[in-house]
Parts: C-alpha cells; sequence; structure tokens
C-alpha cells in the first residue's frame, strides 16, 4: 500500500493550488440550477449597489475615480502576493475595497472586476459569475466591512481593524466558495456536509496562510495611504464616509 | 499577463454583428452546461476551435496557450470532486487511509469528476469563441443593445481603458522592486508588495484627477460617446448557427439521456 500512498501524496503535492485561482469556480463547472440559484442570489445586492452609487456617479470626477479604482482592483487580484507558507497567491483585495469604498460600491466594482477576469483572462466565467460575484463581490466585502466597524467600535486602532477586516473579507470569501461546492457536489455518504468539511479542508492548507498575509499587506498598503495620500483619502471620504486620513 | 487584444482586434470573425456571436456563444454553452453526454462536449469543443482556427484566423499557438490556462485549476477542482471521503473502504477504486477514514475515488465520483470537466472545458470554448472574436467595445455595445444600466457601462469602459496602464506599470514597479532583491524574504516581500499598491493605488488617483481635467477642457460632461460602426445581421451566420445548435440539441436527445 505504501508506494500508493507515496503516489498519492505526490499526486496531492502537484495539484495543491500553489498558484491558485481556487477562489474562483470555473466556467461551466456549476450545475445549471446553481449556477442559476446564485445568480439570482447575487442580483438584488448588485441592483442595490448599482442604485446606491449612480446617485454618487452623477459626478464625473467620481465617475473616474471608480473607473480607475475597478483598473487597480483588477491589477491587484492579477498579481501573486506571497504567502506565510512560502508559496503566493492572488489576493482579493476585498478587504481594503470595501473599507476605503464601502460594501454597495465594493460590490458593483468586485462585479466588473469578475467579469473582466472572465473575458480577459479565463479565470472564472459567465455560467458562474453569479457564485463568484456572490462569494468574491458580496459575503466578502459585507463581512469585512462589518469587521472593520465592529473592531473601531471596540476601540481597537486602524491596524488591528484592517489586519482583520482584509483576513476575514478573504477568509469568507473562501467559505462561501467551499459552502458552494459542497452544495453543487454533495459527497456520496455524510452529503453537503460531508463534502463541505473536504472542500474547506483542502483549501484550508493554503487559504489560512494567505488571508493572514492579506491581512498584512493590507495594513502595509494602508499605513502607506494614512502617510503619504492624505489628500486623496479626504476627498474620498467626502463622498463615501468610511475612512478618513488621520 | 497574457495580451490576447490584438487577436481580437484582427480576427476575421469582426465584420458580423456581434449580438449573433454572443447569442451563439451563450446558447452553446447553456447546452453544453445542461447535457451530460461526453460526445455533445466535444462536439462544442471541436466545433468552437474549429471556428476561432478557421474561420476567425486566430493562431493556433494563442488557442493553444489560452485552453492550457485553464487547465490547472480545472484539474484540481475536478480532482476535489472526485476524491470522496469516508470510513469505509467499500466500492473504492483506489484509496488511502488516514487516521480512521478513507480518501479514495469511488465509481460514481470518478464519473461525476469526469462529465464536469468536459463540461467545463466545453463551456470555456464557448467564452473563448465569443471572447476572442469580439473586442471589449463591442462586447459593451451589446450589453447597451440589452439595457443593461447606463453607469455600470460607464464603469465597465473606463475599468477596461485603465486595466492596460496599470498593468504595465505595476509589473514596471514589480521588476525594478525584485532586481533590487525587494523580494527576498517574507517579511520584505509583504513591505514591498504594499509600497507597490500604495504607489499605484496614489498613481491611479493622480491619473484620474488629471484626466478629469484633460476631459473637461474638452467639454466633458459625464458621458463618454464612441462611435460604433453599424452592424449588420448576416442572415447565413445565424443560419450556421442556428443549424450547429439544433445538431447539438438532437444529437443530445438521440444519444441517451439528458440531465
Amino acid at each position: 500500500m505504501s508506494y500508493k500512498k507515496i503516489a498519492v501524496v505526490f499526486l496531492l503535492y502537484l495539484f495543491l493550488p500553489r498558484e491558485a485561482y481556487a477562489m474562483h469556480i470555473m466556467e461551466g463547472f456549476l450545475p445549471v440550477k446553481w449556477a442559476l440559484f446564485w445568480t439570482l442570489a447575487s442580483l438584488p445586492f448588485l441592483i442595490y449597489g448599482v442604485t446606491s452609487i449612480s446617485e454618487k456617479l452623477k459626478d464625473p470626477q467620481l465617475k473616474l475615480l471608480f473607473g480607475v479604482t475597478g483598473a487597480f482592483a483588477f491589477v491587484l487580484s492579477a498579481l501573486k502576493i506571497p504567502s506565510v507558507t512560502g508559496s503566493s497567491s492572488h489576493p482579493t483585495g476585498v478587504g481594503l475595497g470595501a473599507v476605503l469604498f464601502g460594501p454597495a460600491a465594493m460590490s458593483v466594482i468586485g462585479f466588473i472586476v469578475l467579469l473582466f477576469q472572465a473575458l480577459l483572462l479565463a479565470h472564472g466565467g459567465l455560467t458562474t459569475l453569479g457564485a463568484n460575484t456572490f462569494s468574491m463581490a458580496v459575503t466578502g466585502p459585507f463581512v469585512a466591512y462589518g469587521v472593520f466597524k465592529v473592531a473601531k467600535k471596540a476601540g481597537l486602532g486602524n491596524g488591528v481593524a484592517i489586519f482583520l477586516a482584509a483576513s476575514f473579507g478573504n477568509l469568507t470569501t473562501y467559505l462561501t466558495t467551499s459552502l458552494q461546492l459542497a452544495l453543487a457536489f454533495p459527497a456520496e455518504t455524510g452529503g453537503v456536509l460531508a463534502s463541505a468539511v473536504k472542500f474547506l479542508s483542502i483549501f484550508a492548507l493554503t487559504q489560512v496562510p494567505l488571508a493572514i498575509s492579506e491581512g498584512l499587506l493590507t495594513i502595509v498598503i494602508f499605513n502607506i495611504l494614512t502617510k503619504f495620500s492624505q489628500n486623496e483619502l479626504r476627498l474620498l471620504h467626502l463622498y463615501t464616509n468610511t475612512v478618513k486620513g488621520e | 499577463m497574457f495580451y490576447i487584444d490584438q487577436f481580437v482586434y484582427t480576427n476575421k470573425m469582426r465584420n458580423s454583428h456581434p449580438g449573433e456571436r454572443l447569442a451563439f456563444a451563450l446558447a452553446t454553452m447553456f447546452i453544453s452546461v445542461t447535457v451530460n453526454q461526453p460526445v455533445v462536449h466535444l462536439t462544442v469543443v471541436a466545433i468552437m476551435v474549429g471556428f476561432l482556427a478557421f474561420r476567425a484566423k486566430i493562431p493556433g499557438y494563442v488557442i493553444l496557450k489560452l485552453f492550457s490556462v485553464p487547465v490547472t485549476s480545472l484539474l484540481v477542482g475536478v480532482m476535489t470532486i472526485a476524491v470522496q471521503i469516508n470510513r469505509f473502504e467499500t466500492g473504492m477504486l483506489f484509496s488511502m487511509n488516514v487516521g480512521s477514514y478513507y480518501l479514495g475515488v469511488t465509481k460514481a465520483s470518478a464519473a461525476v469528476a469526469v462529465v464536469t470537466l468536459l463540461k467545463s472545458l466545453s463551456a470555456v470554448s464557448c467564452l473563448y469563441f465569443f471572447v476572442l472574436t469580439t473586442p471589449m467595445i463591442e462586447v459593451i455595445y451589446t450589453l447597451k443593445l440589452l439595457r443593461a444600466p447606463a453607469v455600470f457601462l460607464d464603469l465597465m469602459m473606463l475599468v477596461y481603458r485603465f486595466i492596460f496602464i496599470f498593468v504595465e506599470t505595476a509589473f514596471q514597479i514589480y521588476t525594478s522592486q525584485s532586481s533590487r532583491w525587494g523580494y527576498l524574504g517574507f517579511r520584505r516581500s509583504i513591505h514591498s508588495f504594499g509600497l507597490l499598491f500604495a504607489n499605484l493605488w496614489a498613481k491611479s488617483f493622480i491619473k484620474s484627477q488629471a484626466i478629469f481635467t484633460s476631459l473637461l477642457s474638452r467639454g466633458y460632461e459625464g458621458e463618454l460617446n464612441v462611435v460604433t460602426p453599424a452592424y449588420n445581421w448576416s442572415s447565413s451566420n445565424l443560419l450556421l448557427f442556428g443549424f450547429i445548435d439544433l445538431g447539438l440539441i438532437l444529437m443530445a436527445l438521440y444519444s441517451g439521456v439528458v440531465m
């Protein structure tokens, strides 16, 4: 049996997502009913997002700012950050975005980024756009924003609050994806729950260190922003009421 | 990053109405996702690759390279579907025990994994067909015809315009940082990445202000208008696409059970 074990471990090592797009569900991967379900589930958030920003976006200057932010988020998600374990993967960027722009605006920006990732890079896809939107542009930003608000209320400093927001934003994104996969592909024995445990434990190896890395990275970005980009943050604060430079 | 834009803009299927291609791609994608027969999936891949190679005249190496992109994540994905965790070894084709559990692949889970792999591959080929024959500006034009919200389309246009500038800037910063040992060790890597993104953000912000000023001086009032050529629906294309989809549906119906 041992040679089999070695072979399996080797295979796992070979395929474990060191350079993972594990957080995006691939095109055509979900059965039709789940693809439809997640599309319908994320639709109200998108409509809410579009209506809540379209009032602000009447200001052409802010429209351009949102445009560059979307492009920035796309670039952020296309680069790989190093992880604590020595591997590297892509940050979600949902924490930073949610804290800077608020979760409603982030859901629209996230959706556009996911659409471009599907159309320009073939990460994710059109049939799974709804599911990916729900995990990356709805759950992630809303949780990150909530965590940030709660942490600030609890009297924690900006740094800790940002770290928690970014890490939890990243983690909940991946939790949602695991759940989506588990619902679509339940285990033969144990059903959805067993399947969820399976997907979670497979990705936990790479995802927990990555969430910590994204948290650390977001603190560094935020420190530099508050140090050198006071004016921009202040301008942004006028529009979004989330974070102001100190 | 792999730029496909130059091939998209020069492809030979660009002349017809982009709506035709979107409808065809989506219809075929829907068929391949709903149907469980490998024959249909493989046919879809063959048809799409055929269109890309022989009608759109996209170079073969580009198609090959693009198809190799999703393969790794697809393999990881289907492996996680195929592997089942169970207390007993019964029914597993091969397995390995971890503590009191067995990790293994059963006949049913392997079948699900293979069908999912093929489904995904055929859906990806439909996506590539659309993406490689339709420039982003025409995608946005098509979405406009479908009555997508104007705010949303404006944002899409802006994001698309800025992406390439930022990617280039980000990679230039990355190169200059790593040539100075900026990514040696974890701590330094995180710090360097932080610098990269914070600077990119500041640069983006300044850029957006500069663009705003220059647009204002040219009479910008919040709308970016682009001249779109008049596209004509080609009846021969529509017939061909309809014929193919009909054929696929018939093939699915007569080659076994539909999901």
